[in-house]
C-alpha cells in the first residue's frame, strides 16, 4: 500500500497538452477518482502514472520514490482497461496468472493466489474458461482479479464501468467498493460519470482541458464546488453569471444581481468565493432545492426572499418528479426545477429559491481555448 | 484520451525495428530503380551531358518503339472496356447469391488470379490454338469457314490481359456493391422507384468509387503486365514491357531498355498517385 | 411491365455473369483436362485418356531440378519476406513519428513499380557488381522484395485486430517489452502470418515476371523453364507440369481458404 503523488506533471502531444501541471495525491488506501468529459486528460495522466506514456514535465512518485525512469513492468502496478484487455486466447486462470508468472512466483503458489483472486472477485466457477465464453460483468471482474492478484501497490481503473449496462453498473460499483474497501489498496480511477465519482471516492479530482479544476471530498465537492465549471459536470442545472452588491444585509445574506437581467438574488454566504475577482460570481442552484407551486398573481414580496413567477414552458416526467422549464422574466435563461406536482405547459408558477441552497461560486477562468493549452 | 492512446509509443523513429526494413527496400528497390534512372538518362553521344532525355524520348521516335506504345494503350483500353463489361455483372451476380455460393463463386474469381502466367498462357494457347476449342466453336456455329489466329497476336494478349485483370474489377466492384445498405434501395421503391431506374439511379452511382478504382488498377495492370503479352503476344507484337525484355536480352541494347524502364516507372508511380487522389475524393464524397 | 424488365434483367445479368466465370476457369479445366490426354500433340478434349505425361514429367530432369530451385527460392524469400513484414507491421501498427508515410509508401513500393522495372533493374546491379551468375541469390532478392508488400499487408491488418491496451496490461503485469509482444502480441498475428506467407509463397513460386530477368543460366525456376517449353508446345509434358502447379496452388488456396478466408484477398 502507498501514496501516489502526482506534481506539475504534464504531457503533450505534437503540439497539444495533453495534461499541463497536474497536481494532486492520493493517499495510501484510499480510493481517487479522476472525474471529467472526455479529452480533459484524465486517462493521460493515468497512463503516466501507469508509464504507458513518457511525462514532459513534473513527477510521479509512488510510496514516496520517484518512478518516472521505471518502465511499466517495473512499477507493480494493477491495471483495469476500459475494454478489459483480457488476454484472448488465454483462460481466465492463465489471465490471472500472467502476472504472477512474470514474477517468477512459485506453481503452487501461483495457483493458490489465483484461486483466492478468482474467489475474492466472485468467479470461482468459471476459471477454466475464456475471456469470449464470460459476459461484460464477468470480464471486468477477471480483469479486476488479474490486477489485484499481483498484490499492486496501486490499482489504476480507466472508466472500467463504462462498457457495462446500467443495472450492472451499479452492481459492480458496489463490488468495486468492496473490494477496495477488503484489500486495501491505493486506488485511482478514471471515469466521466459523477455519480460513479461520488459513490465511490474518498477524494475526487476534477479536470478539465488538461489540468485540475478541483480536488475535494465528494461530500466538500457536492455542497460547494470550486468553480463554475466543477459544478456544472457534478450536474448543477441552474447557473447564471452574476455581480455581488455592497454590504450584508441583516440575515446575514448578500445581494447577487443576475448579469443581463433585472433579478436580484439573496444569498447566504458571508463573502464571495476566494480568487474571485471584481464581484464577479456565478449562481448556482440544483433543480430540487427550488421550490415550484402554483402562483396565485398576488404580489411575491410577501413570499420572502428570492421568490420569482414564471411561465412553464416545458416538462419532462421521469418517474420520481416532474422536471419543468420555466421562464422567468429576470432572469437570462429558463430555470430547471423539480416538482412533485404536476403543471401543464404555460401554467403560471412561482418559484421559490432559498438563500442556503444557492451556491456563489468563482467564475472560471476566462475559457482557455486550445491555443491557451499549445 | 482516445488522442493519447492512438499515438501509441511517442513520437520517436522505431530505430531497431525500422532500419533493417528500410536497408532492404533501399538496397534492393531505391537503388537499383536509381541506376536505372541514371543509366536510360546517360548520354548517346560522347560529348552530351547527364541527363540526356535523348533517349527516352528516342524510345518513341522509332517505329518500333511508336508501334509498341500505341499497341500497349490500345490493348490496355480494349482489356479495360471488357473487363468493365464483364466485371460488372459478374460482381451484380455475386452480391446478389446466398452466402454459400457467393464463397464458391468469389473462390473462382481469385482463384485464377493466383495460378502462374505460364499455366495460364499454356491453357489460352491449347484453347485459342488452331485446333483449339475456340475455333472449333466459331467454325461449329458458321462464323468463320477455316481457323483463324488467336494467339501469337494482339487477340492473344487480349484474351491473357482480360482473364488476368478481371478479378481486379471484380473484386473492386464487389467491395462496393456489398456495402450498399439494402434499405435504401427499399426506400428508393418504396419512394416509387421501378428496379429499372433504382438500378440506374441507386446502384450506378453508389458503386461509382468501385467501378473507377477497378477501372484505374486494369489499366494501370494492363499497361505494365509483362508474362502473359509475352507469352501470348508471339515475337511480333511487341508491347512496352516486351519490348524492353527484347532490348535487353536479344538486342543487348541496355541503355534504351532503361529507357523504357523509366517509362514504365512513371506510369506505375502515376497511376497510384491518380488512384489515391479519386480514392480519397471517393471517400469524401460517399463517406 | 416493370417486372419482365426486372426478370428479363436479371436473366441477363445471371447469362453474362456464367459466361465469364466459366471464362476464368476455362483456361485451367483445359490445361488439367489436356495433361491427361493419350495423345501425342495437345489438343482439346482430348481423343483418350492416359497419365503418361505425368510420368514423362516425373522422368524428366529438367522439371526436378527447377522444381527444387523454384522450392528453394519461394521458402527463402517468403520466410525473409515474413520477418520484414512483421517489423515493417509493427513499425506501422504501432508508431508515429516523421516520415512515417515515406516509410509506408517504400515498403509498399514493389505494389507500385511494374515487374519488369524491379526485375530489370535489380539484374543491371547484379551485372554491375558482377553477380549475375549467382542465379538463386538474385531471385531470392527479388521474389523477397516483391512479396514484403503482401505479408506486411496481411500481418499489419492482423496487427490493427489486436488492442494495444493488450500489450500495455501485459507491461503493467510485469512482462517486459519483448515478453509482452511474444507472449500476447504473436500468437494473436498467426493467422496474418500464415496468411501472409502462404500468399507469398504462392506468389513467388508462381512468377514468371521478376524470374524471367533474373534466372541465370544454372538457376531457372519452373516456370521459367517451363515457359521455354510450351512456346513450341512439343508434347504435353508441360501439360501435365501445369497441372501439377495448378494442384500446389490449389491446396495453398485451400489452406488460405480455410485458415483466415478469402477476405485476405479481397482487400487489396
Amino acid at each position: 500500500m502507498s501514496d501516489v503523488e502526482v506534481s506539475g506533471v504534464s504531457k503533450r502531444y505534437d503540439d497539444l497538452w495533453a495534461v499541463k501541471r497536474v497536481s494532486f495525491t492520493a493517499p495510501a488506501g484510499s480510493f481517487t477518482s479522476l472525474l471529467g468529459p472526455s479529452g480533459c486528460g484524465k486517462t493521460t495522466t493515468l497512463r503516466l502514472i501507469a508509464g504507458f506514456a513518457a511525462l514532459d514535465e513534473g513527477e510521479v512518485r509512488i510510496g514516496g520514490k520517484p518512478v518516472d525512469d521505471l518502465p511499466p513492468w517495473r512499477r507493480n502496478l494493477g491495471v483495469v482497461f476500459q475494454n478489459y484487455a483480457l488476454f484472448p486466447f488465454m483462460t481466465v486462470f492463465d489471465n490471472v496468472a500472467f502476472g504472477l508468472r512474470r514474477r517468477k512466483v512459485s506453481r503452487s503458489e501461483t495457483a493458490s493466489r489465483v484461486a483466492e483472486a478468482i474467489d475474492l472477485v466472485g468467479l470461482p466457477d468459471l476459471a477454466q474458461r475464456y475471456p469470449r465464453q464470460l459476459s461484460g460483468g464477468q470480464q471486468q471482474r477477471v480483469a479486476l482479479a488479474r490486477a489485484l492478484v499481483v498484490r499492486p501497490d496501486v490499482l489504476l481503473l480507466d472508466e472500467p464501468l463504462s462498457n457495462l449496462d446500467a443495472k450492472l453498473r451499479a452492481e459492480m460499483r458496489f463490488e468495486l467498493k468492496r473490494i477496495q474497501r477488503e484489500t486495501g489498496v491505493t486506488s485511482i480511477f478514471v471515469t466521466h460519470d459523477q455519480e460513479e465519482a461520488l459513490t465511490l471516492s474518498d477524494q475526487i479530482v476534477v479536470m478539465n482541458l488538461g489540468t485540475v479544476a478541483g480536488a475535494a471530498p465528494p461530500k466538500a465537492i457536492w455542497e460547494q464546488p470550486e468553480s463554475a465549471y466543477v459544478a456544472d459536470f457534478l450536474g448543477v442545472e441552474n447557473l447564471f453569471p452574476g455581480t455581488v452588491g455592497d454590504g450584508a444585509a441583516d440575515d446575514g445574506t448578500v445581494a447577487v444581481s443576475v448579469d443581463d437581467g433585472a433579478a436580484v438574488l439573496h444569498v447566504a454566504a458571508d463573502r464571495p468565493p476566494d480568487g474571485t475577482p471584481d464581484r464577479a460570481v456565478v449562481l448556482g442552484i440544483r433543480s430540487e432545492e427550488i421550490a415550484v407551486r402554483r402562483s396565485d398573481g398576488a404580489d411575491n414580496a410577501s413570499d420572502g426572499p428570492n421568490a420569482l413567477d414564471g411561465t412553464v414552458r416545458e416538462f419532462t416526467y421521469i418517474g420520481s418528479a416532474v422536471v419543468y422549464q420555466v421562464d422567468c422574466p429576470g432572469l437570462p435563461a429558463p430555470l430547471i426545477a423539480t416538482a412533485q406536482e404536476e403543471f401543464p405547459v404555460g401554467a403560471r408558477v412561482r418559484l421559490h429559491l432559498p438563500p442556503g441552497a444557492i451556491k456563489l461560486l468563482r467564475p472560471d477562468a476566462p475559457a482557455e481555448g486550445p491555443e491557451d493549452r499549445q | 484520451m482516445t488522442a493519447g492512446r492512438a499515438r501509441g509509443s511517442g513520437g520517436r523513429f522505431p530505430a531497431s525495428l525500422a532500419t533493417p526494413v528500410l536497408l532492404a527496400f533501399a538496397v534492393f528497390i531505391v537503388a537499383p530503380c536509381i541506376m536505372l534512372l541514371v543509366k536510360g538518362l546517360e548520354p548517346t553521344a560522347e560529348t552530351g551531358e547527364w541527363p540526356d532525355f535523348t533517349n527516352v524520348l528516342g524510345v518513341f521516335d522509332s517505329k518500333v518503339g511508336q508501334q509498341a506504345l500505341n499497341r500497349t494503350i490500345r490493348i490496355s483500353l480494349i482489356v479495360t472496356v471488357i473487363c468493365l463489361l464483364a466485371g460488372y455483372p459478374v460482381a451484380l451476380f455475386i452480391a446478389r447469391c446466398g452466402p454459400r455460393w457467393r464463397g464458391l463463386l468469389l473462390a473462382v474469381v481469385i482463384f485464377p488470379f493466383l495460378i502462374s502466367a505460364v499455366v495460364r498462357a499454356f491453357g489460352w494457347t491449347v484453347l485459342l490454338g488452331d485446333s483449339g476449342l475456340a475455333n472449333k466453336g466459331l467454325i461449329a456455329l458458321g462464323l468463320i469457314d477455316r481457323p483463324i489466329t488467336l494467339v501469337q497476336n494482339e487477340i492473344g494478349i487480349i484474351v491473357g490481359e482480360t482473364h488476368l485483370l478481371m478479378p481486379y474489377m471484380i473484386l473492386s466492384l464487389l467491395a462496393v456493391l456489398q456495402r450498399i445498405d439494402p434499405n435504401l434501395k427499399h426506400a428508393a421503391e418504396s419512394l416509387g422507384a421501378s428496379p429499372v431506374s433504382v438500378f440506374w439511379r441507386i446502384v450506378i452511382p453508389l458503386t461509382l468509387p468501385g467501378l473507377l478504382t477497378g477501372t484505374l488498377l486494369v489499366f494501370s495492370l494492363a499497361m505494365t503486365a509483362f508474362a502473359t503479352p509475352f507469352l501470348l503476344g508471339g515475337g511480333r507484337t511487341p508491347i512496352l514491357t516486351t519490348l524492353l525484355y527484347d532490348y535487353a536480352f536479344t538486342l543487348f541494347d541496355w541503355r534504351l531498355a532503361a529507357s523504357i524502364g523509366i517509362v514504365l516507372l512513371i506510369l506505375g508511380i502515376l497511376f497510384v498517385t491518380v488512384h489515391r487522389f479519386v480514392s480519397s475524393r471517393g471517400m469524401r464524397s460517399y463517406g | 411491365m416493370a417486372d419482365f424488365f426486372l426478370r428479363s434483367g436479371r436473366g441477363l445479368v445471371t447469362v453474362m455473369a456464367l459466361f465469364w466465370l466459366v471464362f476464368l476457369v476455362a483456361p485451367i479445366v483445359v490445361t488439367l483436362a489436356s495433361s491427361f490426354t493419350s495423345s501425342t500433340y495437345l489438343t482439346f478434349p482430348p481423343p483418350g485418356w492416359s497419365v503418361r505425361w505425368y510420368l514423362s514429367a516425373f522422368e524428366s530432369e529438367w522439371v526436378w531440378s527447377t522444381f527444387w530451385n523454384s522450392v528453394v527460392i519461394a521458402v527463402v524469400s517468403t520466410t525473409i519476406a515474413v520477418a520484414l513484414g512483421i517489423a515493417a507491421a509493427r513499425v506501422l501498427a504501432r508508431h508515429r513519428f516523421y516520415g512515417r508515410g515515406a516509410f509506408e509508401y517504400a515498403v509498399l513500393s514493389p505494389l507500385i513499380i511494374p515487374g519488369v522495372v524491379v526485375g530489370f533493374a535489380l539484374l543491371n546491379v547484379s551485372v554491375l557488381i558482377e553477380t549475375q551468375d549467382a542465379g538463386l541469390l538474385n531471385l531470392i532478392i527479388g521474389h523477397t522484395m516483391v512479396t514484403t508488400p503482401f505479408t506486411l499487408r496481411s500481418v499489419w491488418s492482423s496487427m490493427a485486430g489486436s488492442d494495444i491496451s493488450l500489450e500495455e496490461a501485459a507491461q503493467s503485469l510485469g512482462a517486459t517489452r519483448w515478453s509482452a509482444f511474444w507472449l500476447i502480441v504473436f500468437p494473436l498475428i498467426v493467422p496474418g502470418i500464415v496468411a501472409g506467407a502462404i500468399i507469398a509463397f504462392t506468389f513467388s513460386f508462381n512468377d514468371v515476371t521478376i524470374s524471367a530477368f533474373l534466372s541465370a543460366r544454372e538457376a531457372r525456376t519452373l516456370p521459367v523453364e517451363l515457359m521455354s517449353h510450351i512456346e513450341y508446345l512439343p508434347d504435353p509434358t508441360p501439360a501435365a507440369v501445369s497441372s501439377l502447379m495448378i494442384v500446389i496452388t490449389l491446396a495453398f488456396f485451400l489452406l488460405v481458404e480455410r485458415t483466415v478466408g478469402l477476405g485476405v484477398f479481397a482487400d487489396r
